[in-house]
């Protein structure tokens, strides 16, 4: 391991807003990372994308700051700036340099404090969300693959619908739900804050006090479900057409949350299977029999229980078919004889090295501390998820495959190209 | 009784910022090599990792009537060697955690390792190897040449390649530029090992090399390995090309490629842009910044925040040591395809007639000076920057003296250069999406060519009609 340690501090304001604060003077820069613990899967059924398109809102004014004019400030002030949305939370983050600091935390305080939104303004984001789902999924060759596989593999879980959401829903979203869903969840205690970079520590906790200290909570209940799916026992099975040249196979299969003992050899069990060009599946897939033109694997990591993903294109003159024949071949070797102590060692190699290269940024050293605090329960997990990594044995690995990795357990998508139209005038 | 104003912030102005900290671009070390090659190395500490990337002069831009010859090339050095072959290549710098990649641009070829500083000596053993001992093997060609044939098959099922694959060939036609780095169906086929291997060895001579190394390295180390692993290497520098020159159209051009299921166009309209060494880059790099170049740019409040016709918009100078394409561009839905492209247009032609208001000017500057710290935090972005300097000959201060030159530009700056370097009527108007709708609407802009997602074209059944 190469030692590496984040050091942090950690408190929280009266009203509950949690702040995580990492010192580096390296250079004149400070990340401002915030999140909020609500994504889609605190949506219901028909107001699905609602999440999203109200983090498209939070750009669009507060009562101090017009709309639009949170970019304006950010970007005269030299600073970077984006949010996102996922199935679980949504981040706001912007980069400045350090002596710009005090202007981002009046920002983020104001959209955290006030909404100041309008119809127009809603009605020209729901048509921007609306372009987003078009670039990002719809006109876009395999782009639905991820939403068509959680709409099959779930029946009652709150991810069966996608972060984007359904045209109609975004469509339908009024300006009462917008202001309904800042007071619910935009509240300091369902938020954490996490400064990175040069900045002195008194000062930054001084300057989070006065702006983030005179908010207050709302009342009311915040909705969180905790809805688990019952266990699998047949497997789902479906296709869908696309506009795209060559077959895709996707399959997913249930698995633990992102906390529960499980996820870690799963997650490096998909650095073993795919990652790099000397992974077994790249190798036998792409390299040897070449019947995949790509393939990838992942351990989703959600609160609520996740899939295991696998995604392949066919090479030329290959079918979905001989793609999950050779798909189940293989899993059936890897639940038998599980993987060999190299393979193993070179995953921990890998995620070591990719850990050393994400915190080589102090935007994404901040979006980990708050991933930790807010996913998994304690910023100081970032540093001890590496040791739990390393523990993980071979026995760990092929167990977890067994456990997880079966045909009854999975949903299996074949994508195919629509059939050939006798030629329209 | 507490004041109320000392726990409640006065939230209604913005605060006035601290004072900022001078930031420079990071100094570095340079040492020739007695061949001409020339050692570059950035130490940062932070960190126990490191960068090396082995750089040659030129790249695609000498595929001459193969396009892909250059990046095939490039693609084949880490695929087998005298002593390695493509699996060990991989499995060896994989198993040690690190990642090692080759390709090429159209101004230079390079391969590159990045990995823990630990394991970097055995590291670069391995990249030695890639890039004075390739052998291009029969077998690991075709293995190429198949995921090449296939990634240019998907590519033409994306709205943005096909714009883009037609954009190019509308504004350069022949000259090099007009054709994909990737290759076509047919200079992909035609490839053979030989032409690639000969490609290699007339490229990676001495004297037209560099080689950059990051991160947690120190000059002596990396001096040595450089000696010891490339040091008996010989050949000296290729002159560069004659520049080509690709005039502009007389008119406009106006060309959509059939995209049947399309729900949105992918639209691209520009002409030949400016050379990565000009003098000019900078007042250019400001103009496109305003144009198109950020969030706050004028293309993308246009037509994002203020009309919602696509999630973003945006332009871009692709600079490089010819004058390479400006494109102006956004995604948009069907039906406003052709408003979007009168936007575009008024967006370049109102800069060009218009100064640029101070305040909007002072923001843009702001914005791009303000930012320079963030530009160079990882050693991965110094590295960048390094290597654009060596390849474009701009010199050590480029970077230092940018700030300062970007401050001293005026409206009356922006506007002659947009005048120069922005020519709205003479543009090529792109657009991948459904043809049937597209040839009516876009009518208007000038005679509508419609191709298919293969380059070929598409008679206009209807104005035929009408024409008889």
């Amino acid at each position: 391991m190469s030692g590496i340690n984040i050091m942090y501090e950690e408190y929280d304001l009266a009203n509950g807003l949690h702040v995580i604060l990492h010192q580096d003077r390296s250079l004149p820069i400070v990340a401002i990372n915030l999140w909020y613990h609500v994504g889609s899967k605190n949506e219901h059924d028909g107001e699905t994308g609602f999440a999203h398109l109200f983090e498209h809102m939070m750009f669009q004014g507060s009562e101090n700051v017009p709309a639009n004019m949170h970019f304006h400030h950010v970007q005269s002030a030299g600073g970077t700036l984006n949010a996102s949305t996922s199935f679980d939370r949504t981040n706001y983050y912007e980069t400045l340099p350090a002596h710009q600091l005090e202007l981002g935390l009046w920002l983020e305080s104001d959209r955290m404090n006030s909404l100041a939104v309008t119809e127009q303004t809603l009605e020209t984001q729901r048509n921007v969300v609306m372009e987003e789902r078009r670039s990002r999924y719809d006109n876009q060759p395999y782009g639905t693959m991820l939403m068509e596989l959680f709409a099959r593999a779930y029946k009652m879980q709150p991810y069966r619908w996608p972060t984007i959401g359904s045209m109609a829903d975004i469509q339908s979203a009024t300006l009462e739900q917008v202001r309904a869903f800042h007071r619910m969840y935009y509240r300091p205690e369902n938020a954490t804050l996490c400064l990175a970079g040069d900045f002195e520590l008194s000062s930054a906790q001084a300057l989070i006090e006065k702006y983030f200290a005179s908010i207050r909570n709302n009342d009311g209940e915040m909705y969180r479900p905790f809805v688990h799916e019952p266990p699998q026992t047949t497997q789902v099975r479906d296709y869908v057409y696309d506009s795209i040249p060559l077959p895709g196979l996707v399959v997913g299969m249930h698995i633990p949350d992102m906390n529960a003992p499980d996820f870690i050899p799963l997650d490096i069990l998909s650095y073993i299977l795919t990652s790099g060009e000397s992974s077994r599946f790249y190798r036998k897939f792409v390299y040897e029999a070449r019947i995949a033109q790509s393939i990838l694997s992942f351990a989703y990591d959600l609160e609520l229980p996740g899939l295991f993903i696998f995604r392949l294109i066919a090479q030329q003159g290959k079918t979905p078919e001989m793609l999950e024949s050779m798909l189940w071949k293989e899993l059936d070797d890897v639940r038998r004889n599980g993987v060999t102590e190299s393979e193993l060692q070179k995953a921990k190699n890998r995620i070591e090295t990719m850990f050393v290269r994400a915190v080589s940024s102090l935007q994404s050293r901040a979006d980990l501390l708050n991933s930790f605090r807010v996913l998994a329960g304690d910023a100081a997990l970032l540093n001890v998820h590496r040791e739990r990594i390393h523990a993980v044995t071979r026995e760990d690995v092929q167990r977890a495959a067994a456990t997880y990795l079966t045909e009854h357990n999975a949903t299996c998508l074949h994508y195919l190209p629509y059939p050939k139209k006798s030629s329209e005038q | 009784m507490t004041d109320p104003r000392d726990i409640m912030p006065d939230r209604r102005r913005p605060p006035r910022p601290g004072v900022p900290k001078d930031v420079t671009f990071p100094d570095y070390f340079e040492h020739t090599l007695a061949n001409g090659i020339k050692v570059i190395v950035y130490e940062d500490h932070s960190l126990p990792i490191a960068a090396v990337n082995v750089v040659t002069r030129g790249g695609s831009y000498f595929d001459g009537a193969q396009p892909g010859l250059a990046s095939m090339s490039a693609e084949l050095l880490t695929k087998g060697t005298a002593t390695r072959s493509a699996t060990d290549v991989v499995e060896e710098i994989e198993f040690l955690g690190g990642s090692i990649g080759s390709g090429a641009g159209w101004d230079s070829m390079s391969v590159g390792i990045s990995i823990l500083a630990r394991h970097l000596e055995n590291a670069m053993d391995v990249l030695a190897d890639t890039v004075r001992q390739p052998s291009f093997p029969a077998e690991e060609v075709e293995r190429v040449r198949e995921q090449r044939l296939t990634d240019i098959l998907q590519s033409k099922s994306s709205p943005s390649s096909l714009a883009y694959e037609r954009f190019n060939a509308a504004v350069y036609g022949s000259h090099p530029y007009g054709l994909p780095q990737d290759g076509t169906t047919a200079s992909v086929t035609a490839l053979q090992p030989e032409q690639l291997h000969t490609f290699h060895e007339r490229r990676f001579v001495a004297g037209n090399m560099f080689i950059t190394a990051v991160g947690d390295v120190t000059p002596d180390a990396m001096v040595e390995m450089a000696t010891r692993l490339f040091g008996d290497m010989d050949g000296s520098a290729i002159a560069p090309p004659e520049e080509t020159a690709v005039g502009l159209p007389a008119t406009r051009l106006v060309q959509v490629v059939d995209r049947p299921s399309a729900v949105q166009s992918s639209i691209l309209i520009g002409h030949t842009g400016i050379a990565r060494d000009h003098d000019e880059f900078i007042a250019v790099y400001l103009l496109n910044m305003l144009l198109g170049g950020y969030f706050g740019s004028r293309l993308n409040l246009n037509l994002r925040e203020d009309k919602g016709y696509t999630y973003g918009a945006h332009a871009h100078f692709d600079a490089r040591k010819q004058p390479g394409p400006f494109a102006a561009g956004a995604e948009v839905r069907n039906e406003v395809t052709d408003r979007a492209i009168e936007e575009i247009l008024y967006e370049m032609e109102r800069i060009r007639e218009t100064p640029v208001d101070p305040e909007e000017l002072e923001k843009v500057k702001n914005y791009v000076t303000g930012s320079f710290p963030l530009q160079i935090e990882t050693a991965a972005q110094v590295a960048q920057r390094i290597v654009t300097i060596e390849i474009y000959g701009l010199g050590k201060e480029y970077y230092n003296t940018f700030n300062s030159r970007i401050l001293a530009l005026t409206a009356d700056d922006i506007q002659r250069t947009a005048r120069k370097w922005l020519q709205p009527s003479r543009a090529a108007i792109v657009a991948a999406g459904r043809g049937n709708l597209l040839r009516n609407t876009l009518e208007r802009f000038g005679p509508v060519e419609l191709f298919d997602a293969e380059g070929g074209r598409i008679p206009n059944v209807e104005s035929q009609a009408q024409d008889t």
